[in-house]
């Protein structure tokens, strides 16, 4: 079921937005209405809820012999993991988890360099009405704000799973890290982390995983949120550093509108977020040379990553979550499928 | 290079920058912070080197463009190529023919003149003296005058004295009057390097300052209908650097006109005893229409100042193909007139009265009349100057030659009642003595002092005949010497006498004795000439009678000017001497004429004064003598001439301007007067006959092509539309703007198709932001 474009007016407080988000929680996944709500829990919770019932099917559906934990129903679980003897004992609705289903380690891998700090998009229109300006301070929808969304939803949907995930905030190093838990509570400490700030540092994904890859000794999806810009062969080394290390990643590249267009008519001098210089330029004049470079960058990004077995998916800062997320649960539920076939 | 809105030039030069300033402004624009910058930089620099040349080659298509089109407005002028001023200043010199052809009507009563007057009217309003143009004007009526001698900004006044041409009764001189102007032009271009000329002469003299810069343009407007000019068109033009040359075009169709080519009484001077009526010879001449015509020709006398009254009437008639026709015509001249019947009382200077011949009804009416004064005398005053001063009482074989010419004037009682002779002896000849005469009858020259010599001078000069003859005595004739300084003249006489015993013959030229032509060729063998003085004329004079092949009667109008009866300024310039009898009167200063007889009148020398000649060879001589020497002179309007001799302006006696030059340029009848206001002769103006035929277009354009430019026709061909329009100028402003056109379109492809700019040079992305619908323009969001 496809989302309505029209949205709610705005709740009184936020008990009562989650109240009513809670009911209609597909109304809630468009961008606007996730910045309205304001809070990352919140906005994660919606997002989730509303792309679960929206494909009215759990992710929780795996057969294990080994019983792992409870955890609460959610609108779309299969009934058939129903623990009914819970229900009639507590007269509430638990899933029953097996211990195969509990081994996804997710590694969230934000890149908050300074090229994610660029937004072409207004705030209030990304954000819905009322709200003018990022919690930062900012008017512009970033990507690191779009990276940030999609990162604090796809943990909680992560920990609502019972799946454990870890967040590492980098530039060009770590620059925030939270370890893998599978604890609830540890949502806030990711959510914690994410409210960081872009710095004015370029982007150094080699280093940033290594440093990652450091503290994990499991085999981890990682889930890596980045414009990639930096050299595709140093993306491309780094992402087979991963691969070499026997993990599994989902590449998000975030990209602006603006950056896709290049649609500038005046002559006018560009200043770089990570200490390029300023330079006049003729957009009209370099538009063709510009799109080509950055279309066969993206390019070489997708295939380094599908090259070396991984999935991709270019995001667009300001669009609509729904698809990101619906993909990004279903590619886990098919490398949970694989992993078990295998 | 010039142009004709220099002032737009100097912008459009200015405009060049505008590109360059528009460049250099767009970099004061706020920095865009951007994300993907290594894309930005990575297309820079690959399109580094294309975007230097397209961007340069935008830049200059641009300037191009720009600075094409504005010098393209301001109308680029090439050196030489005439018109305009941020263009060059013109200096336009109109010649305007006001000769008596200008004044053939046309349709509508309009003139040839008229229609010149606008033409040239149109040529000054192209004209800007703010950018420095300037103009001068020349009428070409015979002779040509620059009324505006030095070019003048003030366009109004050389307009005003266009508005004042009239036509004249002179023909036109369009050759004179082009060198004119031509001349009047270059003064003022050498001027121009000289020290700052004065004032510009003439009533629009004051508007300018005369000079010419050597970058100004010169042009010469030829305003004419070019009728009657064949002869002018056969004199070929000096070429002379001409920018612009302006025409009107020929007057093409056929007018016919008649005009009175003469008129003119058998008898010049009439005194009691002549019969009342006489011939009057009326000759006119037609142009055009040559079919046979009738012509009616109205003779009309009336005294100087009273009214006029019919005395003769009568028809011409012309055969097919006849350019001239004459009549004579009988009646009284002086029917009518106040002085008929004996004029004024007295003296023997009489009154005038003028002839006038007149035909009608064709379209050019001021050649429809021809003038001539007849002097009216009551007597004629003579003396007679001999050795004795009184008639002789001896018998007829001791007369001596003044008693033959005595008894020759007045053989009976109705001659004498027209001549007063008197004697007087040639030693006592003085100013105060032989002042008022007409006629001086010396025949005993070497009597006279060097004070008579001095005013015989004066009187010959004042307009009297001096008929002189060689003293009888045979002696060394001395005289000849103090007689030629007196009357100016260059004749010599042999101081001996030779022998030559034979018959009189006549002259080639006879002088004032044309009328008795017939009865000199039958009387003049019969006399017998065998002593005479040789006379050598020098050419000069007239020969009516020859004896031997020597002359024997000698005449010539002679005398200093500027030195009148009425005692006349002295220090004369001295006058030069001409032939009796010539009817055109080139010259009619009113010097007396002077006729000198080689052989002393006697027996002893010649049995002329026996013989049926010598009464009407005096009778002849004396009146048309003194016709001759005081004449009121007939002259042609337009014509050279100078002003009788002490005369010092002509007074017309009918409407028209004091004539104080001497140059008449308007028919009619004219008093001259002395200094101190005296009465002098009355001279007659006739109008130059008015030659109607066309010219050919093309012998008026090869003709004003010798001036070295291509003449434009007013009012036909495009580029003489105007002064300010010019067809080079106009011609180089569209290639500049074909060439603009095409800069402008590789400037869109440049600015379009290559992408290098940010749009052609209209804004509309300018616009379209203006108004709300350009890109959104965003910085980076700061964190």
């Amino acid at each position: 079921m496809a989302p309505s474009p029209t949205h709610p007016e705005p709740p009184s407080s936020a008990s009562a937005a989650a109240q009513t988000a809670s009911e209609q929680a597909q109304l809630y996944l468009h961008p606007k209405t996730l910045a309205r709500l304001g809070s990352f829990e919140l906005r994660a919770k919606l997002i989730v809820e509303g792309v679960m019932s929206g494909m009215h099917r759990s992710p929780y559906q795996g057969v294990s012999v080994e019983f792992a934990q409870h955890r609460p129903y959610v609108a779309g679980d299969d009934l058939r993991h129903l623990d009914w003897k819970v229900f009639a004992r507590t007269d509430r609705l638990q899933i029953k988890q097996y211990q195969q289903e509990t081994n996804l380690d997710l590694v969230i891998m934000v890149d908050s360099s300074g090229s994610m700090g660029f937004g072409s998009n207004a705030f209030a229109k990304a954000s819905g009405a009322g709200v003018k300006e990022s919690p930062g301070g900012g008017d512009r929808w970033r990507k690191f704000d779009h990276a940030t969304g999609i990162a604090a939803a796809l943990s909680y949907i992560t920990l609502q799973q019972g799946d454990r995930a870890g967040l590492a905030v980098y530039a060009d190093e770590l620059r925030a890290i939270v370890d893998r838990s599978s604890q609830r509570s540890s949502w806030r400490k990711i959510v914690a982390a994410l409210s960081t700030h872009v710095v004015d540092r370029e982007t150094n994904l080699m280093r940033a995983l290594e440093q990652a890859l450091g503290k994990v000794t499991n085999r981890c999806l990682f889930l890596v949120m980045s414009d990639f810009y930096e050299d595709a062969e140093r993306v491309k080394a780094a992402l087979a550093r991963l691969r070499h290390r026997g993990h599994d990643a989902i590449i998000f590249q975030i990209v602006d509108p603006a950056e896709e267009a290049f649609d500038f008519d005046e002559p006018m001098p560009f200043e770089g977020m990570e200490g390029e210089p300023l330079v006049r330029v003729n957009p009209r004049a370099i538009r063709d040379a510009y799109l080509e470079a950055f279309e066969d960058h993206a390019a070489q990004i997708k295939r380094a990553a599908l090259g070396l077995g991984f999935d991709y998916q270019l995001v667009r800062a300001g669009d609509w979550l729904g698809p990101t997320l619906a993909s990004f649960v279903s590619l886990r539920n098919a490398k949970i499928r694989k992993s078990r076939s295998s | 290079m010039s142009f004709a809105h220099p002032l737009m030039a100097a912008i459009s030069v200015l405009a060049i920058g505008v590109p360059v300033v528009l460049h250099l402004l767009r970099r004061r624009r706020k920095p865009v912070r951007w994300g993907a910058m290594r894309f930005v930089l990575e297309a820079q620099r690959r399109t580094r080197q294309r975007l230097t040349l397209e961007q340069l080659l935008l830049l200059i298509a641009r300037c191009v463009l720009i600075g094409l089109a504005g010098l393209a407005i301001a109308r680029p002028l090439l050196a030489g190529a005439g018109g305009l001023s941020g263009r060059r200043p013109i200096t336009l010199a109109i010649v305007l023919d006001d000769g008596i052809v200008s004044g053939l009507s046309g349709e509508g009563g309009e003139t040839t003149l008229d229609r010149l007057k606008t033409e040239a009217e149109d040529l000054l309003a192209g004209l800007d003296p703010s950018t420095g143009d300037r103009a001068l004007l020349v009428l070409a009526g015979s002779p040509p005058r620059a009324v505006i001698a030095e070019p003048t900004s003030d366009l109004d006044a050389v307009s005003r004295m266009v508005a004042a041409a009239e036509p004249t009764s002179a023909e036109s001189d369009l050759k004179r009057a082009i060198d004119l102007a031509l001349e009047s032009i270059n003064a003022g271009s050498a001027s121009d390097s000289g020290p700052a000329s004065g004032s510009a002469s003439g009533p629009g003299g004051g508007g300018g300052d005369g000079r010419r810069s050597s970058r100004d343009r010169v042009g010469l407007a030829v305003l004419s209908g070019f009728r009657g000019s064949r002869a002018t068109l056969a004199e070929s033009l000096a070429a002379s650097p001409i920018d612009r040359l302006y025409a009107t075009s020929p007057e093409p169709d056929e007018v016919g006109n008649v005009a009175v080519a003469s008129v003119s009484p058998t008898r010049r001077v009439r005194v009691a005893g002549d019969p009342a009526s006489q011939g009057v010879r009326v000759e006119l001449i037609r142009f055009g229409d040559l079919e046979p015509r009738d012509v009616e020709v109205v003779v009309e006398a009336s005294p100087a100042d009273g009214p006029a009254a019919e005395v003769a009437r009568g028809v011409v008639r012309f055969a097919r193909g006849a350019v001239r026709g004459g009549a004579v015509l009988a009646g009284d001249v002086l029917q009518g007139s106040s002085v008929q019947g004996g004029g004024e009382a007295g003296g023997g200077v009489g009154g005038e009265v003028v002839l006038r011949a007149t035909v009608t009804g064709d379209a050019l009416p001021l050649d429809d009349r021809g003038l001539w004064p007849i002097g009216v005398r009551e007597r004629l005053r003579i003396a007679l100057a001999g050795e004795t001063g009184s008639p002789p009482r001896a018998g007829i074989d001791e007369y001596g030659s003044a008693a033959w010419i005595d008894l020759a004037l007045t053989p009976d009682a109705r001659t004498r009642a027209g001549l007063d002779v008197s004697w007087l002896n040639a030693r006592s000849i003085s100013t105060g003595r032989i002042s008022g005469l007409d006629v001086l009858m010396l025949t005993a020259p070497a009597a006279v002092s060097t004070d008579g010599w001095r005013a015989i001078g004066n009187l010959v000069a004042s307009g009297a005949l001096l008929v002189i003859t060689p003293d009888a005595s045979g002696r060394p004739q001395t005289w000849s010497d103090a007689f030629a300084t007196a009357l100016d003249l260059p004749w010599t006489l042999s101081r001996e006498p030779s022998d030559v015993d034979a018959s009189l013959a006549v002259g080639v030229t006879p002088g004032p004795l044309r009328f008795v032509a017939s009865e000199l060729e039958e009387l003049a063998p019969a006399a017998r000439v065998r002593r005479l003085h040789t006379v050598d004329t020098r050419g000069v004079g007239s020969v009516p009678l020859t004896v031997g092949g020597e002359p024997f009667l000698v005449t010539t109008r002679a005398g200093r000017t500027g030195s009148g009866r009425g005692g006349g300024s002295g220090g004369a310039e001295l006058g030069r001497t001409e032939s009796i009898g010539d009817e055109s009167g080139l010259d009619g200063s009113g010097a007396g004429v002077v006729a000198m007889f080689s052989s002393a009148l006697t027996l002893d020398w010649t049995d002329l004064p026996a013989q049926p000649l010598m009464v009407p060879l005096f009778q002849e001589l004396v009146r048309e003598g003194v016709a001759e020497a005081g004449r009121a002179s007939v002259r042609v309007a337009g014509e050279p001439s100078r002003l009788p001799a002490g005369v010092v302006e002509l007074r017309p006696l009918e409407r028209g301007a004091v004539i104080e030059d001497g140059v008449v340029r308007s028919a009619g009848v004219y008093r001259g007067l002395r200094a101190g206001g005296q009465r002098g002769p009355l001279l007659a103006f006739n109008p130059s006959a008015g030659d109607t035929s066309p010219a050919p277009r093309e012998a008026v354009t090869g003709w004003l092509s010798g001036l070295g430019s291509t003449p434009a026709f007013v009012g036909e061909d495009a580029d003489a539309a105007g002064t300010q329009d010019d067809g080079t100028g106009r011609s180089i402003a569209r290639l500049l703007l074909l060439i603009a056109v095409v800069a402008a379109l590789a400037e869109v492809v440049l600015a379009g198709r290559l992408s290098s700019s940010t749009g052609t040079l209209i804004p509309w992305d300018r616009l379209r932001a203006f108004l709300g619908f350009g890109p959104q323009q965003f910085g980076g969001g700061g964190s």
